[in-house]
């Protein structure tokens, strides 16, 4: 077992690799507590829905088919992201893939950044469930 | 079952140039990636126009 330094993750956004435009993610998998606490006992709880949210930094690009042309059409809809710590390496136990199926975007920042900054846009992916695979499929 | 040619290098299910087809996008936004040029409808119905019948018109 070994630490892992996060240095050329994966992002998949809408099967679009986007990640040569990310330089910072964050996975949030979430399932909501229901409490189930009755007379007699202490605070109980049990697993309900899944509330997840994944948020993406991105470095601004307007040509085709990159950023700009990926994210804006999805603002509004739901979609699928793919997340995989290793790039090019094998999907297994130690490299495992997430997939977010069905995530909601509802906002996108086109244009963001104070004079002489890098132009970047943060996502928001939220809801949708999520999924581990440690076999490729 | 509709099928698309890839047209962007960054689309990740198939190189530039092959077709997917609906089936194989189950979960994508179809959508948002023919919107972002990433994907080309194949086969799209088009409308054919009536021929004209000289003949009629000759009459």
């Amino acid at each position: 077992m070994a630490k892992l330094v996060l240095t050329n993750a994966q992002i998949l956004v809408n099967t679009v690799d986007l990640s040569g435009f990310s330089n910072s993610l964050e996975l949030n998998y979430e399932v909501e507590a229901v409490e189930v606490t009755s007379f007699g006992t202490n605070r109980s709880f049990i697993g309900g829905l899944q509330n997840n949210t994944l948020t993406v930094e991105f470095m601004q690009d307007f040509a085709a088919t990159e950023v700009e042309a990926t994210v804006y059409p999805l603002v509004g809809t739901t979609t699928t992201v793919k997340i995989l710590p290793v790039k090019g390496t094998a999907i297994s136990a130690t490299n495992p893939e997430y997939t977010l199926t069905g995530c909601y975007l509802a906002s996108h920042t086109p244009v963001a950044a104070t004079v002489g900054e890098l132009a970047m846009t943060s996502l928001t992916f939220t809801g949708g469930t999520l999924t581990k695979a440690t076999t490729a499929p | 079952m509709a099928q698309f040619k890839v047209l962007s290098d960054n689309f990740h299910l198939a190189e530039k140039g092959k077709t997917v087809d609906s089936a194989q996008l189950d979960g994508c936004n179809i959508e948002a990636l023919v919107d972002g040029g990433h994907l080309a409808e194949v086969n799209a119905k088009t409308v054919k126009s009536e021929p004209v019948d000289t003949k009629e018109q000759e009459k």
